[in-house]
Order: structure tokens, then sequence, then C-alpha cells
């Protein structure tokens, strides 16, 4: 079960956050600051912990989640990149998850589509019915891939997702220092809307 | 070499001091500013870092995932269960402040006050079978001085007045208001409608410059972050740099307390920590004040069980840990046709208390109040922020959070929750730390009645949403379990004049130990409705006036 099945009633940024990503609580503070500091003035390094197969598939993966359809997504914005460093550091927890996860997925891809080397190479169909099937068993391991995505997709560029921003523009969220009114369309002057 | 001289004055562990204070958050940074300034030494022992203004960021991972300010589950775990008959699990129930500032550091800063029925709800309306309430041993007109002087001690920003149901209040707010933004105006349109009154909320966050400090630039991440400017009235910002230039207060930061010890006559002597080497350190002081927030400063209570206090310090009554509330809480969210844009500036701008006292005829017991707000970041929102219908993946889930992030606000009623007895923190048997001491064991499970009273509001706050115009809402579910990461820990050492139902008096003493004190959400006799911390810390300033007189003749 997902806590966000299970609690986040109270709309408290960081308790909703920690509660549904309870999964990633994977290191104190100080590792975690350390962990990150000054990635985002460094080119980007190969795979920290995965292999290419493996990248290659939470790619597709993460693809699902949030398809390139027209306009950019999960794998524009890096995000599988953003789970390999999140798995070699602060998810290192979530690593035999992920290992074995994306082992299963390569074995039920060469079952569906034989001799299939891995689930990156299925068509967009075939992806798709295995991931519906991952979801409905309430798979662990794709609950993790859903919400390590989201974190990737979301989280600051800093951490190796959410490239150029691209998560962020999505949604229209703006990182600024300050803002001033009018915050929106009701609270501008004149007649209201 | 490092500048060490926000932590103030170095007080040698050995040497005794006046007051060692458990805890810098709403109600320790008081206790050591008031008590330096009267003219006490005093330690103050937090079990974070001190950070500041240069250490915090915009970074909902670090913040959320990473802990950055609260307490990390993965070095001080605890574990739930829903009733005493069941074996506790691991799960990370409880949030706190684990910071210099405590909660002050990362709260949003709403500042309602207490209104005088929450003191006399007993008397007034009568008890609820399952549940202890009673009238608290002090008034709110006894405590409305001690609310001025937090609003004008720290800076709080609001309109007196406005709020057609505001107890009496001897002062205006020293700050204007905060804007209404969005959600606000909103609000305002919506209690219009329902023929209720939104008004400005207090907010502990200064509107404009207050006592050398900046006002706000609107950045939005107040609720969970550290604030960049030091507008947030935090204590950080306020009581500890007071406290310090008294030259009689040393703050001493990753300093994590043990225990409470005791001597042959049952005086407390000092507290047992181990410092940020996991050492094990010894403050020795003439009285201790635990103000390390309604979870750990039972706990304490607990893990300093001696042959003379075999339940537990000042536990002679068996209530410490006991009557825990978190504060009733529900939320409806709605989705508009145009930018909200919660996520911009100050996270409440307007408040609604028409139902604070409900009518007795609808057979519930207690009341609350609403804002409106938008609160989840981008992560957060992607991962809790969705309606049931939206799918969990895919094309359309991509371009529902895409359409909704800035398009959502969430209505959220502030609720009373009533003290049960069997809603308790305790000392798990199994699980430890990773200081090897016991992990927090919550009990809890929502009172019926409660659980009545918040479908009562949730389904007002579905017509408030429906009011303002939203296009379509949904809510999060009610449980009759804990959520996780609570953040309002309360009621668990109440306050109260017989030594047998409570654990301090109306001074915050504890009735077993003369020179022990309790200043905190554990105080607590009745949860209000909800936003506890300006009544923590008007408790605390109160509490630190008499504890101050009391200790000019010696605590003992």
């Amino acid at each position: 079960m997902t806590g966000s099945e299970r609690h986040s009633r109270r709309g408290f940024t960081a308790a909703a956050t920690k509660t549904v990503a309870a999964l990633w609580l994977g290191v104190g503070r100080a590792e975690f600051a350390a962990l990150f500091a000054g990635l985002d003035r460094q080119p980007a390094p190969p795979p920290t912990i995965l292999t290419p197969v493996e990248m290659n598939d939470l790619t597709a993966l993460t693809s699902l989640i949030f398809p390139s359809d027209g306009t950019p997504g999960a794998k524009e914005a890096q995000v599988a990149r953003f789970i390999d460093r999140a798995l070699g550091s602060l998810a290192a927890e979530q690593l035999e998850l992920f290992r074995t996860g994306l082992a299963n997925l390569r074995v039920a891809a060469a079952k569906r589509r034989p001799p299939n080397p891995a689930f990156s190479a299925l068509g967009e169909a075939d992806q798709i019915a295995l991931v519906e099937a991952l979801d409905r068993a309430k798979s662990p391991f794709f609950e993790a891939v859903r919400t390590a995505t989201i974190m990737g997709m979301f989280a600051h560029p800093k951490y190796g997702g959410n490239e150029g921003k691209l998560g962020w523009r999505m949604i229209d969220f703006q990182d600024r220092g300050v803002w001033q009114a009018p915050f929106g369309d009701y609270d501008r002057p004149g007649p209201s809307k | 070499m490092t500048d060490l001289s926000h932590l103030g004055r170095p007080v040698a562990p050995g040497d005794p001091v006046d007051f060692v204070v458990v805890g810098s958050g709403a109600a320790g940074g008081v206790m050591a500013r008031q008590l330096s300034r009267s003219g006490f030494t005093v330690v103050v022992l937090e079990q974070g870092p001190y950070l500041t203004e240069k250490d915090f960021r915009h970074d909902e991972l670090a913040v959320g995932a990473g802990a950055a300010l609260t307490n990390d589950h993965r070095l001080q775990p605890n574990s739930y269960r829903k009733t005493e008959a069941e074996t506790a699990v691991k799960r990370p129930t409880l949030a706190y402040g684990r910071v210099v500032g405590g909660g002050t550091t990362h709260f949003t800063g709403n500042y309602w006050r207490f209104h005088e029925i929450d003191f006399i709800e007993k008397s007034q309306r009568g008890g609820v079978p399952g549940a202890e309430m009673a009238d608290w041993p002090i008034t709110y007109a006894e405590l409305e001085p001690y609310y001025t002087q937090v609003e004008w001690e720290i800076g709080v920003s609001g309109l007196a007045g406005s709020g057609p149901f505001d107890p009496p209040r001897s002062k205006p707010y020293p700050l204007p208001p905060l804007p209404p933004k969005s959600t606000g105006v909103l609000l305002e349109r919506a209690a219009k409608k329902m023929g209720w009154t939104a008004f400005p909320a207090p907010t502990a966050i200064i509107s404009a410059p207050y006592r050398g400090r900046s006002p706000c630039v609107q950045c939005g991440f107040c609720e969970g972050y550290g604030c960049e400017v030091r507008a947030k009235s935090s204590t950080l910002v306020t009581m500890i740099p007071e406290a310090v230039a008294t030259g009689r207060c040393e703050i001493r930061p990753n300093s994590y307390v043990r225990k409470v010890e005791v001597n042959a006559a049952g005086r407390v002597t000092g507290v047992g920590y181990f410092d940020q080497h996991k050492r094990e350190q010894f403050q020795a002081a003439k009285a201790v004040i635990l103000c390390a927030n309604g979870a750990e400063t039972p706990r304490l209570l607990l893990l300093s069980a001696s042959s003379r206090f075999p339940q537990g310090l000042a536990n002679s009554s068996g209530v410490v840990g006991k009557h825990l509330m978190f504060n009733g809480f529900a939320a409806a969210f709605g989705l508009f046709p145009g930018q909200i844009n919660g996520y911009k500036g100050n996270v409440v701008g307007r408040i609604v208390q028409d139902l604070y006292q409900l009518d007795p005829k609808l057979g519930l017991y207690g009341g609350g109040g609403f804002d409106f707000r938008a609160d989840l970041g981008p992560i957060a929102f992607g991962l809790a922020g969705m309606p049931p219908d939206a799918p969990r993946w895919g094309p359309r889930f991509k371009e529902m959070v895409g359409d909704y992030f800035t398009r959502t606000l969430m209505a959220m009623c502030h609720i009373t929750s009533l003290p049960v007895a069997t809603n308790r923190i305790s000392l798990d048997p199994g699980l430890k730390d990773a200081w090897g001491l016991p992990a927090i064991r919550v009990t809890f499970r929502e009172h019926p009645n409660d659980l009545k009273l918040y479908r009562y509001f949730l389904d007002r706050a579905h017509e408030l949403v429906d009011a303002a115009g939203a296009t379509k809402r949904w809510e999060f579910p009610l449980t009759e379990e804990s959520a996780d990461s609570q953040p309002h820990l309360l009621g668990t050492c109440r306050m109260g004049r017989d030594p047998k139902t409570s654990v301090v008096n109306a001074d915050h003493r504890a009735h077993d130990v003369p020179n022990l004190c309790i200043v905190d959400g554990s105080s607590f006799v009745t949860g209000g409705r909800g936003q506890p911390t300006m009544t923590i810390q008007a408790l605390a300033f109160r509490a630190a006036e008499r504890i101050g007189k009391l200790a000019r003749h010696g605590l003992s």
C-alpha cells in the first residue's frame, strides 16, 4: 500500500512529500546535502550505478509515466539520470528493488516477444500492457518507479532530473525569490472573474 | 576560526546553571530569552543543528525526503498502532522541527489565538463519553496579556477587529495583514455566499520592517521551509538571538538529551545528553525546563524512570504521554477555471471562523475554522494532489498534473480533537533510535465524535469550494487511523490542579518534582481548534514570568 492511499491528509508540504516518499528516506541530511553539492555545475557523468541496459529500460518506464507526446516528458527531463544517482546515494536502500524489478521486467519482455532482449526494445503497446499488469498487481517496484519518476520530474535540477526545468515548465511552476500581487487571476484588480 | 558568537557565552558542562532548557522551539526560545533577560543563567540543549537563512533553500526534495529541518526517521524511527491490543509497526508518524528554532523554523505561521471557550469547554458544554475533557486551570482572560506579548515581541501580522468571533484583545496587531492572494479572494467570495466572514489570517510573518528585520518578499516557501530573508518570526530569528545577547544564555545545538537526572531528595540535578559526537555529557542545573514538544517531552520523562520514579519522572498520575491530540484536520480540493498560483507568496491570506462554536443542536462537540491554500509543492502535488479519477501514469496523468497544479486549492479545516486517554506516546519495547534509546511508540485512533465532526467540516469545505466557483472538487479521505508526519503534538503532559489527573500545575511546574517545569504543546488540556503555536508561546511567556518569580526564592 502506498502512503498516498493511506494518509497524507494533512496538507503539509513536507509531510505529504515525506509520507509518500517514505521509501526514499535513504540517508541522513548531512550526507544528503553533501552528495549533491555542486552537481548542478558539473557535466553529466555516465550512469553511476545502473548498467546501460538497465538505464534504457528505466528510461522507457519513466517515459510511460510522463510520455514525450508532443511535449517533453521524463526522457527529456533526464528522470532516469536522477534515479540512477539516487540509487547510488540517497535511495541506496532501493537499489535491490529496482535491480530485481528491472530484471523481472526483462524476463517478462522476453516472454512476451521472444527473444526480445530488453523492455525498452518492446513496442509501446507491449510496454503499456506489462506496466498495466504491474500497476494492477500493486507492484512495490512500480510504485517505487512512479514515486521516483515524479520526484525526478519535479525536484530541483541540481539532483540530475528536471533537466532544463522541463518538469517545472510542464506544470507552470517558477522558482523565484520574490513575487508580488497579483499572484493569480482572482486577486487582480478590476471586475471579479 | 569559526565565529561561534551566535551560540552565546559557553558554559562548561559541569558548571551548574540556573536553568537548562531542553528544546529551542516555540516555547524553548521564549523561556531562554525571558529567563536570561531576568538575570538567570540558561543553557539551551537542542537536538538539531544551528542553521541560518544562509543554509535554507527552495529545495522540496531536501526538506521533504531529506528531512533537512525535521526529525529524520532513519535515525529516530517511530512505531504506530491504532489500539493497545495491536503490536506497533515502524511508521513515520510524527514530524517536528529538529533545528534551532524547532518547529517555528519551518512552520506556516498561522497565529490564531484560542477563544474563551477553548479553556472552559468542559464546564460550558459538558463532557463526551470516551474523552477526558477538562477545563484548563487558566482562562483566556488570564492568558490575553501574553497573547499580546507574543504578537508584539515576535512580530505578528493581522487586523484587529476583523474577525467577528475574535476574543477580546488589549492591543491591535503590530503589523498590517499579509496580502489575501487569489486563495483569500476566493475564500472571501465563498464565505459571503455562505453568510460567513473571511478575514485576514493572523500570521507570524512580518508584513513590514520590524525590529531590524525586513518584511516578507512573498517567495512562497514558508510551509515546511526555513525563511531565507528572516521575515518569518521564528524563535531562530527573534527569541534565540535576544537570549544570547544577554550574555547569560548558551545555545548548545546537536545535543540530544537522554535523561533528566534526580537526586535522593527527588530534585532534578541536570540532564544527561549525547553531544554531536555521541559522547555522553551532563549539564548540571538548579532547575530543568522541558520544551521538547508533545512527543519528545513525555518520552524523555518516561526515559527518566528511576527507582524513585518507577513509572517515569513526574508521572505519579500515570498520565504522562496520554491524551495525545494532533488537532482535527480535513481538506477538500477544488479546481478553478483561472490561475490560483497558491505556491506564490504567503501560504494563508484569509480565514473563516463562523463555525468555531457549533450549534449544540447539531449533536457535535467542538468546532473549527477554515482557510484556502495551495501548499503542495510540485513533488507533493504530483504524488498526492491529484483527484481520485486521475490516472496514475501516462498521457492523461501528465496532462492533468500540468493542467491542475496552478488551478487547484484546498479548503483546509482546522478542527477540535478530543483528549482520549488511550491515544498516547509510550516507549516502544523493541525499536531503538540511532543512539540506542527506545523509540517513540504512538497509539492513536480518532474518537468517533471527532470523525463525525471532521465529516461535518469536510462537507462544509466542499460547499465553500463550490461557492467559490470550483469546476471540480475532491477530498482527502478521512480515516480513524493517524496520518503520517503529524506536526501538531499536544496534550501529553496536561496541566491541571489535581496531581492525580495532571502532570504540571498552572505554573507549569511538575506536581511531583518542584524544580522541573514543562512548557510546550504537552501542557495543553484540550487542543483548541488547531493552530497551537500561538498558544504555546503565550503559555511560555506566562510561564517564564511565574517561574522566574518563583526561582528568586529557589524552586526547590
